[in-house]
């Protein structure tokens, strides 16, 4: 006898929690140059090859001013290249990349906050040092650094580590620096590489109320994830690609409109059985694609 | 501000704050103070009280040396034969002695004996006897101002004439002129040598940390690397002033302690002696065209 659960993986819309109490007020909107509806990315046939292998084919989308965006894929479909192009740290092939309404230069870098996949910290330098750098870096004023750094330490806990060294910090506590790291010069567009990766729980719930609470601030964010409920929990469009190509594009809620009736997941126990409807199977791994005679595909793990 | 500029001041601040980089830095010139001290140690237990005057005795066999036995430091005793000057100099009362042979004017031989252990006699023995030989010699055939050529015939002072106009251009210390690129070459080498494992040091910590990656969303690779050459290259210079500075102390106690350093002055070193002019003829002494003047310690005080 085979059991069978099933769970939808589209919550209905209004379902997530767009508030985050304890960090309101720590940035501010009045500082975001953007436009609601503007387009902050644009990204337009871009295409990336290394050694002959397609990474990132003829790629085009755009991310408006504001908005969630999410790239969502499984781990080598391009994400990273991708975000790496956005940041000018590696040049597409052909195509072109528009921030803020202009080619990436040195003036929009600075409006651009970045966690890398790959994230560290200077190890022997403390935590004040840290951010007034990379403060300085982004051009931040030089009168605006040492307050900015001292009321997001505070919100996020981390004030009575000013001083310290990252090598004393604990796991945790680097991350957070990381993410205060990427937001320190008050950035317009925030760019998100895997942020949820590697963090305990508690630093998973702090970064997603901060990612909304920067939304609210009317910043625009960029993020990529292989865990779709993270894009359907936070993101308002989403790209999802797999081996270089892009898969579906377009908002969520026309996303979950258009799949939520059709597709379910089941986790079962031993032989599904037979299915009503379901006119054709396949298999895809240790995944069974079942097709109703809408052609919509159902898929069991 | 330009942002290689902060990525330099950064560099700087960090390379400057390392351990290795402090050790480095110091290692030097404590090397220096303990290599003076050591030569102070060996100084002292090894300094003997020093004689109020030196007695060489002489045998003359051509009858020619009677006069100017007294010179500076030096007494000349004549001996009528070879034993008794032996005598004496193993009584401990003459310091060594000489023969004049019959046949000195032919060959010029002079034949010395010494109780010393020596490779040879040493500069200031060969140039007193030479000097008392010549008084002997030249003694009521020429004139005093002749004799003092004939002892120093040669006090060379060279001068370089533009090529064009002919005029007396200024040339530099030919001392610093030679020495002064070799020091500062070695300085610079050492200074390369260090700050590029620096720079490998710092790129590859910024690799390991993964912190690369956040620094090139910020600024160009070009800026970035523009920032850490200068920063770490400035490090480096600051390394060799600190070394320079230390070089010139040392250099000005160590003269003033150690007489070989003392005609090797530093004011050769275009730090104390800006405008070099050759020396004037020194009595007694050799000057050669190539050497610097002798400067006393105090030149690097003034």
């Amino acid at each position: 006898m085979s059991t069978i659960r099933l769970e939808s993986q589209l919550p209905a819309e209004g379902d997530q929690e767009k508030t985050a109490p304890g960090l309101q007020g720590a940035f501010d909107s009045s500082t975001s140059e953007l436009i609601p509806g503007t387009k902050t990315v644009e990204v337009s046939s871009v295409h990336k090859s290394f050694a002959g292998k397609k990474v990132v084919d003829e790629f085009s989308f755009e991310v408006k001013a504001g908005e969630i965006f999410g790239m969502v894929g499984p781990n080598g479909a391009g994400k990273t290249t991708t975000i790496r192009m956005l940041m000018d740290i590696i040049r597409p092939d052909s195509g072109e990349v528009r921030i803020l309404g202009e080619p990436l230069n040195e003036s929009t870098k600075d409006k651009i906050g970045y966690l890398p996949e790959e994230r560290g910290l200077y190890r022997k330098v403390t935590v004040a040092e840290l951010l007034g750098y990379l403060a300085r870096l982004k051009n931040t004023t030089t009168g605006k650094i040492s307050p900015r750094i001292d009321n997001l330490l505070e919100r996020l806990g981390m004030l009575p580590h000013k001083t310290k060294k990252e090598e004393q910090l604990s796991r945790g506590m680097g991350q957070i620096i990381q993410f205060i790291a990427t937001l320190v010069h008050d950035p317009q567009l925030v760019v998100l590489d895997e942020p949820f990766s590697g963090l305990n729980p508690v630093n998973r719930q702090t970064l997603k109320e901060l990612v909304l609470e920067l939304k609210n601030a009317g910043k625009t964010l960029v993020l990529s994830t292989h865990q779709m409920n993270e894009v359907e929990e936070l993101c308002d469009r989403v790209l999802m690609i797999n081996k270089g190509k892009v898969v579906l594009y377009g908002e969520l809620s026309e996303v979950r409109s258009r799949f939520r009736n059709n597709s379910i997941f089941l986790e079962c126990e031993g032989p599904i059985g037979e299915l009503t409807g379901v006119v054709r199977q396949k298999s895809h791994g240790q995944f069974m694609g079942y097709f109703s005679m809408e052609t919509t595909r159902h898929r069991t793990s | 501000m330009n942002k290689a500029l902060i990525i330099l001041k950064h560099e700087l601040g960090q390379t400057v704050r390392r351990k290795s980089f402090i050790h480095l830095t110091v290692s030097i010139p404590l090397i220096a103070i303990l290599g003076m001290l050591v030569y102070q140690i060996i100084q002292g237990m090894e300094a003997e009280p020093e004689k109020e005057e030196e007695r060489i005795g002489y045998v003359d066999a051509t009858g020619m040396f009677n006069d100017y036995k007294e010179a500076d430091g030096i007494t000349f005793i004549h001996y009528s034969t070879q034993d008794k000057a032996k005598g004496d100099l193993l009584a401990e009362e003459i310091d060594e002695y000489f023969i004049i042979p019959e046949n000195y004017l032919a060959t010029g031989q002079v034949i010395r004996y010494t109780t010393e252990r020596e490779l040879q006699a040493s500069s200031k023995i060969r140039q007193q006897i030479s000097e008392f030989l010549l008084n002997n010699l030249l003694d009521d055939k020429t004139s005093e101002e002749l004799l003092q050529r004939v002892k120093q015939p040669l006090n060379l002072a060279s001068l370089q004439l533009d090529e064009t106009t002919g005029e007396i251009t200024e040339s530099p210390n030919p001392v610093s002129a030679i020495f002064v690129p070799y020091i500062f070459g070695l300085l610079f080498i050492f200074s390369i040598f260090f700050t590029s494992g620096y720079l490998l040091q710092s790129v590859s910590e910024e690799k390991e940390n993964r912190v690369i990656e956040i620094l090139l969303s910020s600024v160009s690779a070009r800026q970035l690397l523009a920032g850490k050459v200068l920063g770490l290259g400035a490090a480096g210079l600051l390394q060799i002033v600190v070394w320079l500075v230390t070089i010139v102390v040392f250099a000005k106690v160590a003269s003033m302690n150690i007489p070989v350093l003392s005609d090797l002055s530093v004011c050769c070193l275009p730090l104390s002696s800006p405008g070099w002019a050759p020396s004037p003829a020194q009595p007694g002494r050799a000057n050669s065209g190539l050497a610097c003047s002798p400067c006393p310690p105090s030149c690097l005080s003034s």
